[in-house]
């Protein structure tokens, strides 16, 4: 287990040797935020709520969604695909270690790093402009939206080592990461909230795993579900994260054994 | 001028062969910009259907305002985006001496590298948009209107160009920024709405040093309101200072440049 904590901080260290990135990542994130605050501030001079959002509870909506997005990462789909494309996947599949512990170990690393700054910047805005969000009042809904996102987290990370797996298959698979990540995005609420798709899209949408993303630890941060929603809804979650795992066990162990080295 | 012709033609070409060599790819970015031109859909609907107006838009106006917003997501994400997105890795590898030692310019090279044909749904849906946007007005614009949209969408482009390309000779002055082409896409998914979202001074900043309010609502305004010959001037003034400020940054950035492999 030593040796995945060894991984974990090379990742930290890779992402952290290339401070601009982490800056610009910063000022992306922010610049989001700061666009979505004004066009919504804008709206809601016209009309004081939006489906049933009003101006703080909307650009509290905003700013999670970009904390929560900081800590997702296209990494594990990204790094599987290139391994398997110049033939490095034999390196690790020679050595006594566990190619889906590595992977999850070193983008958890590159991960803190990369979100490190976009986090304590969005503290500060949580600081000084209390005026624009709702902190939750409970601490159990606190610990909830950690918990959820801890959860949204390995499920996305899980979701995207599947996508990386199909490299076995199919060698360029850029666009579909890419599109599968911006369809969990969609499906999830990070672009528009759940509640202004239609309700019979609302009703099957929080059936899917992706409202684990943003939608549901949103919702727990803005208190809108119960202590006994938030329960059942960390057994479905877990549920889903389980069968991820499966699903991704599988695909690796048929990928390997179809597996053949380029570069060698 | 010939020549730069025909390596854009081969251009072109080797990135259509690339995608039908990877048509799995292919095909799944089409579907999810049909998604995209979807939510956009599903976003403007839902926002329209609660408040009447934005900014001083009516519904019909930002129908038309999206319509644009998508037609320009062409030239953004299907050819600039996907050239562009692979400078970073270029000058951190050392890969950007094949564009140098190359007998042409080599911000000609960067910048048409490569394209994306995946994105051609916005190209159908902008235009869809358009005219449902266009059949909800009180009066069809005339050929003049018609050919004003033509001319400032492309200056619009030209803007685009020098702004994006501004942004992206920043990674020649920094450590390794891969994450640099996503800077201007994101300030593009805000540039849909009209200017008078914003207070003046914003407005006064995104009109002038970041003009994201003038690249989609300029074009799509010359669909509905009348001919603002100022603003158009103004656009156009911007679009050659910001053109030349993005020659100057990549030809000094260039002197900074190392190889890291030779």
């Amino acid at each position: 287990m030593k040796k995945y904590w060894c991984f974990l901080k090379i990742g930290f260290q890779v992402s952290a040797a290339y401070p601009a990135s982490i800056y610009f990542r910063v000022i992306r994130h922010s610049l989001l935020v700061l666009l979505f605050v004004l066009l919504w501030t804008a709206l809601f001079k016209i009309k004081p709520e939006i489906g049933g959002f009003g101006l703080a509870s909307i650009t509290t909506y905003y700013i999670l969604v970009e904390i929560i997005d900081i800590i997702y990462t296209q990494t594990p789909a990204r790094m599987l695909n290139r391994d398997i494309k110049t033939g490095d996947l034999s390196n690790y599949l020679l050595k006594p270690l566990d190619y889906w512990k590595y992977l999850l170990f070193y983008t958890v690393g590159q991960q803190l790093s990369n979100s490190s700054l976009s986090i304590l910047a969005a503290l500060v805005v949580f600081i000084f402009f209390p005026g624009f969000v709702i902190l939750p009042s409970s601490l159990i809904y606190f610990v909830g939206f950690f918990v959820f996102s801890f959860i949204a987290f390995l499920i996305s990370h899980q979701i995207l080592f599947i996508v990386g797996t199909w490299s076995f298959y199919v060698s360029e698979i850029t666009h579909i990461r890419q599109g599968i990540n911006q369809l969990m995005g969609l499906l999830g609420g990070r672009w528009i909230p759940l509640s202004f798709f239609p309700p019979l899209a609302i009703s099957v949408l929080e059936q899917l795993p992706f409202t684990y993303l943003f939608n549901f630890p949103l919702k727990i941060f803005q208190q809108q579900v119960s202590v006994g929603q938030m329960g059942r809804a960390l057994f479905v979650g877990i549920i889903w994260l389980t069968s991820f795992l499966i699903i991704g066990n599988i695909t690796w162990k048929k990928g390997v054994e179809k597996y053949e080295a380029y570069g060698f | 001028m010939n020549r730069y012709i025909r390596v854009l033609y081969k251009c072109l070409q080797l990135s259509w062969m690339k995608v039908m060599e990877y048509r799995v790819n292919f095909i799944t970015w089409t579907i999810v910009d049909i998604g995209w031109i979807l939510m956009d859909f599903v976003f403007i609907s839902a926002l329209i259907s609660n408040i009447k107006m934005i900014g001083n838009w009516n519904q019909a106006q930002v129908i038309i305002g999206l319509g644009t917003f998508r037609l320009l997501v062409f030239p953004v994400w299907g050819w600039m985006f996907q050239s562009f997105n692979y400078l970073p890795k270029s000058i951190s590898e050392g890969k950007l001496d094949m564009y140098l030692t190359k007998p042409l310019d080599a911000q000609f090279l960067v910048s048409f590298r490569e394209f994306s044909f995946s994105i051609f749904p916005s190209i159908v849906g902008g235009l869809g948009f358009i005219v449902l946007g266009i059949s909800q007005l009180e009066y069809l614009p005339n050929i003049i209107q018609l050919i004003f949209f033509v001319g400032i969408t492309i200056v619009s482009i030209f803007l685009i160009y020098g702004i994006y390309f501004s942004t992206m000779t920043l990674v020649l002055y920094t450590d390794r920024l891969n994450n640099i082409a996503n800077i201007f896409t994101s300030l593009y998914d805000a540039s849909r709405f009209p200017k008078e979202i914003y207070g003046i001074f914003l407005q006064r900043i995104f009109t002038s040093i970041i003009p994201i309010a003038l690249i989609v609502v300029i074009p799509a305004e010359a669909l509905f309101l009348k001919p603002n010959w100022l603003i158009w001037v103004w656009m156009l003034m911007l679009a050659i200072t910001f053109n030349l400020v993005g020659r100057y940054l990549w030809t000094e950035g260039l002197k900074r440049y190392s190889s890291a492999s030779s």
